[in-house]
């Protein structure tokens, strides 16, 4: 192909591009919910999620418990639980009531099973379950202290060992556990949505509406308008994905890191940040060219989310499996699409960025896309394009 | 001119190959209009894509004012406009925007589009909502904006498939006059439908598909004297017969 050709290739896919561009921004609502939302839905989904989680903290914490205690032969015990826990005895164990067993024939000072049967799924439950497993400990203690005294000896001979923690995270990662973990997943989940309306509307919403052959008998190559509507998809997807992003981070300075008491999200270093924006755009551009490839192939928006969504909920599971995985240290991984992304921003979240990942999943990611790309514009080059396509 | 000759065309469906196509010919003159007549699947729609470049012919010529569609699509697509009834225009864009759009896609430099688009607007009494977003418009400005659209580039040929299909009645109205205007202008026409009605009013010329074959062309009033009926319905319902197509 001659540079001319080339030049016309791509000015003839701008003109593509550029409608559909100026379609999606004249729509008020698209750009809101496309752009605009995530930069405030993401900061209240999490204000959210931190004052329910400190309220339940708070409502268990100020919970008084009925508790059913069995075979205890020693008020010491009832007196620790009262430290540490508001709460009543009751003869007959109720629903919500916790029921601490010693074994019949207990005697202190002898080894013994204490068992604690509580309510899983009722988050008070839990939080009774475990303060009385501290009190045991703190009982036990009380215990062991007697029978060294017994013996003359005093209990802190025996604790020589101090704990102490020190987090020797890079001071930038410290508490970016949280957003290492959330902020690959939601990208992911909202750079495939972002994409996905769009994407099928430009193929098969064309398609259905009849607009496709009329689209296909002009000056233009079938490969212009091919690249055009691919370009139109990445763009949003990439623009939709960046607003992620911007919204995750005005959501960590609201609400100055997450679980604050330990958190304090200081920003990214330039090569994380770097590495977060060529993950996003690699993420984003494969995910809107993956949609515009199948919903080319599909003869309906409905055909088209038959064919999607199974990919957007593999992509989604990935997104939750691999939330609490570590950043791969298997270079191979990063062959993966979309798990590489996912590994790829966590490792820049936490600020250990090296070059061989990003390479890797620039590369492979690269590779795909460009034969994704190229199978769209065969497609449109074939008659396959107007099978179904309405008259 | 459109001359078909001698033209095949066959679909790969699951494992067999489907003859939508066979062997037809048929010449559409300026100045006039061609009818394509048949039921559906007949292979109207496949006929007026092969002439539109959109297919290739796997057997026969499609020439189009002396170009040939295999080997000078570009030329071809410069002088045909496709319409479809089935097309629905839709989106934020106004028609303004929407048949520069059009226009650019056609190479037109946007002098020549801007121009274009005032005639057509002053021609189909568009001026009021040319600058409004077509969601907003009724279904008959769309149509008027649709077949603005297939001729923003003022081709010499005009296509149309099932005009009338999906139309209101005011909108039927727009699209025979909008025919006729371009009849008299010396535009070659070629439509497609399967309503006998509409073909007896609207064309000069016609031919009967039937499974993918011309079983009878000519002018409309010679077609009437040979089979000595008043209806192009009885010719359409005899052949089908023969055909074993209906009873
Ligand atoms: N791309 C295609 N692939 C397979 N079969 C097709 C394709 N396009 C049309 N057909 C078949 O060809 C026949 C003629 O279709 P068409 O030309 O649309 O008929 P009409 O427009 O007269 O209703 C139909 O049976 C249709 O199913
Ligand atoms: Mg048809």
């Amino acid at each position: 192909m001659s540079i001319l050709q080339q030049k016309e290739l791509l000015s003839d896919a701008l003109i593509i591009f550029t409608k559909e561009m100026r379609n999606i921004f004249k729509d008020k609502r698209t750009v809101f919910s496309l752009f605009i939302l995530p930069l405030f839905l993401i900061p209240v989904l999490f204000i959210g999620i931190e004052s329910m989680s400190s309220l339940q903290q708070q409502k268990a914490e100020q919970t008084r418990y009925t508790l059913q205690i069995l075979n205890n032969p020693d008020p010491r015990f009832t007196d620790i639980i009262s430290q540490l826990l508001s709460w009543q005895a009751v003869e007959t164990p109720g629903e919500d009531t916790l029921i601490i067993e010693f074994p019949e024939t207990y005697t202190p000072g002898v080894p013994a099973e204490i068992s604690i049967r509580y309510d899983s799924t009722s988050s008070a439950s839990s939080y009774a379950a475990r303060t009385i497993t501290r009190a045991v400990e703190q009982y036990d203690d009380v215990l062991a202290t007697l029978t060294l005294k017994a013996s003359g000896l005093d209990l802190e001979v025996l604790y020589t060992l101090t704990p102490k923690l020190i987090d020797t995270a890079p001071p930038q990662a410290q508490g970016t556990q949280f957003l290492a973990m959330m902020l690959p997943y939601l990208i992911l989940i909202y750079t495939f949505a972002g994409a996905m309306g769009v994407g099928m509307d430009t193929t098969a919403g064309e398609k259905e509406r009849g607009s496709l052959a009329i689209l296909l008998v002009n000056q233009v190559s079938r490969t212009s308008i091919a690249l055009g509507k691919v370009l139109f998809a990445l763009s949003v997807g990439i623009i939709s994905s960046f607003m992620t992003f911007a919204g995750m981070l005005i959501a960590f300075s609201v609400t100055g890191g997450f679980f604050s008491e330990q958190t304090q999200f200081s920003g990214f270093s330039i090569p994380s940040l770097l590495t977060l924006l060529i993950t996003l755009m690699c993420t984003s551009m494969l995910a809107a060219s993956l949609i515009v490839l199948l919903g080319s192939l599909a003869k309906s928006v409905k055909e088209a989310a038959g064919y999607i969504t199974p990919v957007y909920i593999i992509v989604v599971v990935m997104g939750v499996l691999t939330m609490n995985l570590d950043a791969a240290t298997q270079p191979l991984l990063f062959l993966i699409p979309f798990a590489n992304s996912v590994f790829l921003m966590k490792s820049a979240i936490i600020g250990d960025v090296s070059a061989l990942p990003l390479v890797l999943t620039v590369g492979s990611l690269s590779l795909i896309i460009a034969v994704l790309i190229t199978l769209t514009s065969r497609l449109y080059n074939s008659e396959k394009i107007l099978e179904g396509a309405a008259s | 001119m459109v001359t078909v000759q001698d033209l095949s065309k066959s679909f790969k469906t699951k494992k067999q190959m489907k003859q939508v196509l066979d062997h037809i010919s048929f010449t559409a003159q300026p100045g006039n209009i061609y009818g394509l007549l048949g039921p559906n699947g007949a292979g109207k729609t496949t006929t007026l894509r092969l002439i539109a470049t959109l297919l290739k012919p796997d057997s026969g010529t499609v020439t189009v004012d002396g170009s040939d569609t295999v080997t000078h699509s570009r030329a071809v697509r410069d002088k045909i406009g496709l319409l479809t009834g089935e097309m629905r225009l839709s989106g934020n864009l106004s028609p303004r925007e929407t048949l520069r759009f059009f226009g650019q896609l056609n190479h037109m430099d946007r002098k020549a589009v801007d121009e274009r688009i005032a005639s057509l607007s002053s021609y189909f009494g568009m001026d009021d909502y040319l600058d409004r977003p077509i969601d907003r418009l009724s279904s008959g400005m769309k149509q008027k904006i649709s077949l603005a659209v297939s001729i923003i580039h003022d081709p010499k040929i005009i296509m149309f498939d099932e005009p009338t299909s999906n139309l209101d009645i005011l909108a039927v109205k727009t699209v025979i006059d909008f025919l006729f205007d371009e009849r008299r202008q010396g535009k070659t026409i070629i439509l497609s439908t399967h309503i006998l009605s509409e073909a007896e009013k609207l064309c000069d010329t016609v031919g009967i598909l039937l499974d993918g074959q011309l079983v009878v062309q000519g002018s409309i009033p010679s077609l009437l004297e040979q089979y000595h009926t008043p209806r192009l319905e009885d010719i359409f319902f005899e052949l089908a017969r023969e055909r074993g197509l209906t009873t």
